[in-house]
């Protein structure tokens, strides 16, 4: 179920290392330094009352981490599935942000445009990827509902 | 100081230690102006203020240790009786101890200290005391000689070292982050443990239970979570020192005698939750010894002693702590209260709590401070407590203040609705109503069921949370109490009631109004813990406060404090333990019995005030229990309350003849009813 995030996706200088999450077929990108780990099938608790950025709760390692639904703070909706959450600290805490399908690593050293919707500080080309990077402060912001 | 690089830190232990010295200091001063100059007294006030100078000169602060030598001086003049305890020593004592506060927060803070450095002389110049001796030679320094410093008294105090063998009392002040991250590690190890025990399960086909080491370790690993819990209390009598001062500082002021009393200053609690209450109690203390206590005439021209008296007394019952603060004064006019706030007469101790509220005899002012009885009850509830108060003319008033021991964990009564399980706070569960105890009845096109005499309004669990409807019959309903109302929910099943350990859901998330927080189980799942004023406002359709209120007060106040002893006998776990929960806030104490045959032993081996049964369990069951207990000698006159679903008069008459006292049916119960009968019960023996 736990499976630690590999450090080993290169360390070219100037490159950012990152964890790309597929999200309904756009692919995200969280620093790298952030991530605690990646977790597959999350016992996600749901949390009556709570806005539709919001998944839930769960377990990590004894501490009960929020799960945020990426697609819809990034405004694609919702995900429909959560088979992966990566598990990220915050400058307000821990969060567990959902993914679509299983996350990878790369590092992001190629500029693609400028950064595009709700918490993107950046946009990289990885392989045949465009890939959107998003800060995780300003999605914990977005989440809480706090004003940016 | 000698440079270490762990500067700060040391001076964060020194800014620890000097409260805690001059709240010693101050408590003296107290005694002394109570008893005079008692030579144990005045040696361990001496001790005191040498090991504050020498701790301040240690850690940089020359200033600070300079003015505690004056301070020194005088206690070395009272111990070596060249000066007599006039009435201005305790005042110049309690001066110092203010001046050299204030002096200790600049310094720790980076601001001048000279304010609090006049504060301290000007208190010691109304002592009448000889001129300081000189200033001590330079601070020590860590590298001297500690054993050579010791002897001489006016001599500079220096870290001594620590002893061979640790002093079983000796405390050392640790961060209370530290405590929490034990706390936390704990909790993990424990979560751990479960898993080791499911693998041995799942994976070895042994039952957990039965593999000695398996079961040491569970057992090493609950002592220790139960320790590392403990750490994190404190006793009631660290604070009572300011409360103490804050009564003796009026009285001062105003002219009044008043003696203070405390009792129960051992009772430990969670230091977050005391660290709360501080305020509240000044607060209730204050209002006592300069609103409750009437001037020396009036007690006099009443028949009452000069003299007054406060007390505050702290007893733990159950996973709660109740404080109570009481005075022998006038009492609170109620009818004033009443025409202040415009409520019928009845509801005038309520309307002291309100924001606003003061009556021409500024009832719920606290003077010079605006610390009103509304922040009180905020505060208290914001511990997830409760603040009660009874009074009587011109006999005094008492203010009962009920929180948990600590917030770690939650006492909870564990639903299911919408097949999760859920917590609801125990603190505001009034009661639950079995799935056959009245069909709801609609006033207004809402949904309400009876509840004693009343009617309140009931609504399902799951439509509040948002739930599919549940299939089938319905279950029972739980009244909650909040925002000064109650209302029922109906759940698919009660599952029981134990402690939780309240996690909160992190700062990441908004304010959700349905939730208190999250409880991590034993399988690793997370159970959500309900928010009973949130439940509420949703079913009402109104909109939460801002801060969650403190229930209403559940327990109408006693006429005496309640003490006995009531054995509650149920098969039922919940009901049970909902009987023991009221019985405990309305001060009894409660002993459980699942059987007719274990109440008989629990009987035998402590006795009861009362014993309240139910009629339907294995074995023995009520009715041939209470046949028993009349059929033993020592026991015969032990009053019986029967509490049963058998509502019939055939039924009734059974219980009456085989010899119970009372007789209740459940379907009509309220714990209203319930404490009436068991109060009653007890008057009458």
């Amino acid at each position: 179920m736990t499976r630690a995030v590999a450090t080993d996706a290169g360390g070219a200088d100037g490159g950012l290392r990152a964890l790309l999450l597929p999200v309904l077929g756009e692919w995200y990108a969280i620093e790298l330094a952030s991530v605690r780990e990646v977790l597959r099938r999350p016992a996600i608790t749901p949390l009556p009352g709570a806005p539709p950025t919001v998944l839930g709760v769960l377990n990590v390692r004894g501490e009960v981490v929020p799960a945020l639904d990426t697609a819809a703070l990034v405004g694609l909706g919702g995900l429909d599935a959560v088979p992966y959450v990566a598990v990220l600290d915050t400058t307000a805490g821990p969060g567990a942000l959902g993914a679509g399908a299983e996350p990878r690593t790369a590092i992001l050293d190629r500029r693609a445009g400028a950064p595009e919707g709700p918490c993107a500080i950046g946009r990289y080309a990885v392989d045949e990827l465009v890939v959107t990077l998003l800060d995780g402060d300003a999605l914990a912001v977005a989440a809480s509902g706090a004003p940016a | 100081m000698t440079p270490t690089g762990h500067e700060d830190e040391f001076r964060q232990l020194f800014a620890r230690e000097a409260q805690a010295r001059l709240g010693s200091l101050a408590d003296g001063a107290m005694e002394l102006e109570r008893q005079g100059a008692d030579p144990e007294l005045v040696s361990q006030m001496f001790r005191d203020a040498h090991t504050l100078k020498g701790g301040a000169a240690v850690v940089g602060f020359p200033e600070v240790s300079e003015v505690v030598h004056e301070l020194e001086q005088l206690l070395d003049q009272l111990r070596n009786g060249r000066l007599e305890v006039q009435a201005g020593v305790p005042d110049a004592v309690l001066g110092s101890v203010d001046g050299l506060r204030a002096m200790i927060d600049a310094a720790m803070t980076g601001r001048p200290v000279a304010e609090g450095a006049g504060a301290v002389r000007t208190a010691l110049a109304k002592a009448g005391t000889a001129p300081p001796e000189p200033s001590p030679p330079p601070p020590p320094t860590p590298e001297r000689n500690p054993e050579a410093t010791v002897v001489a008294a006016p001599a500079p105090a220096v870290a001594v070292p620590a002893p061979v063998r640790a002093d079983p009392r000796e405390a050392i002040p640790v961060p209370v982050d530290r405590l929490d991250r034990l706390v936390r590690l704990v909790g993990e190890a424990a979560a751990a443990q479960l898993r080791v025990g499911r693998m041995l399960s799942d994976r070895l086909d042994d039952e957990p239970a039965d593999v000695d080491e398996y079961r040491e370790m569970a057992q090493a690993l609950g002592e220790l979570q139960e320790q590392t819990m403990r750490a994190r209390m404190v006793s009631v009598g660290t604070i009572a020192g300011p409360l103490r001062r804050a009564v003796r500082d009026i009285a001062h002021d105003r002219g009044k005698h008043v003696r203070w009393e405390l009792a129960g200053e051992s009772t430990e609690l969670d230091r977050h939750v005391l660290e709360h209450l501080r305020e509240p109690l000044v607060a209730l203390v204050r209002n006592a010894a300069d609103h409750g206590i009437e001037a020396p005439a009036e007690r006099a021209d009443a028949g009452k002693p000069q003299e007054g008296r406060v007390r505050l007394r702290a007893r733990q019952l159950g996973a709660e702590v109740v404080i109570s603060v009481a005075d022998d004064g006038r009492g609170i006019d109620t009818a004033r209260v009443q025409e202040a706030t415009g409520g019928p007469e009845g509801d005038a101790l309520e309307a002291i709590f309100r924001p606003g509220v003061s009556t021409a005899e500024t009832v719920t002012e606290v003077s010079g401070r605006g610390v009103g009885l509304d922040a009180v009850r905020t505060a208290v509830g914001a511990l997830r407590g409760r603040v009660e108060v009874r009074t009587t003319a011109g006999a005094g008033t008492e203010f009962r203040i009920s929180v948990p021991m600590t917030l770690a964990t939650l006492r909870c009564l564990l639903v299911r609705a919408g097949g999760r399980p859920y917590a609801l706070p125990m603190h505001s569960t009034a009661t639950a109503l079995p799935p056959s105890a009245e069909a709801p009845v609609e006033v207004e096109g809402r949904r309400t069921v009876w509840l004693g005499d009343e009617t309140i309004g009931l609504t399902d669990l799951t439509a509040v949370l948002g739930l599919p409807a549940t299939d089938g019959p319905g279950g029972p309903a739980v009244v909650l109490t909040a925002l000064g109302a109650r209302h029922a929910f109906r759940v698919d099943e009660l599952l029981g009631q134990r402690d939780v350990v309240l996690k909160d859901l992190g700062r990441l998330l908004p304010r959700l109004d349905l939730l208190a927080g999250a409880s991590v189980e034993p399988d690793g799942s997370i159970m959500l813990v309900l928010d009973a004023a949130g439940l509420v406002a949703a079913a009402r359709g109104t909109a939460p406060l801002p801060i969650a209120a403190p229930p209403e007060a559940l327990v109408p106040p006693a006429a005496e404090p309640a003490g006995g002893r009531v054995l509650v006998v149920d098969d039922a776990l919940t009901i049970r333990e909902l009987q023991r929960s009221i019985l405990e806030r309305a001060g009894y104490e409660v002993a459980t019995a699942a059987t007719g045959r274990e109440a008989m032993a629990r009987l035998a081996e402590d006795g009861a005030d009362v014993v309240l049964t139910d009629v339907e369990m294995p074995g023995m069951d009520g009715l041939e229990l209470t046949a028993a207990i009349r059929d033993t000698p020592a026991l015969t006159s032990t009053p019986v309350l029967i509490l049963t679903t058998r509502g019939s008069e055939e039924d009734r008459q059974r219980g009456l003849e085989a010899g119970a006292d009372v007789y209740l049916v459940k379907s009509a119960f309220d714990e209203r009813a319930l404490l009436a009968a068991v109060r009653g019960l007890l008057d009458s023996g």
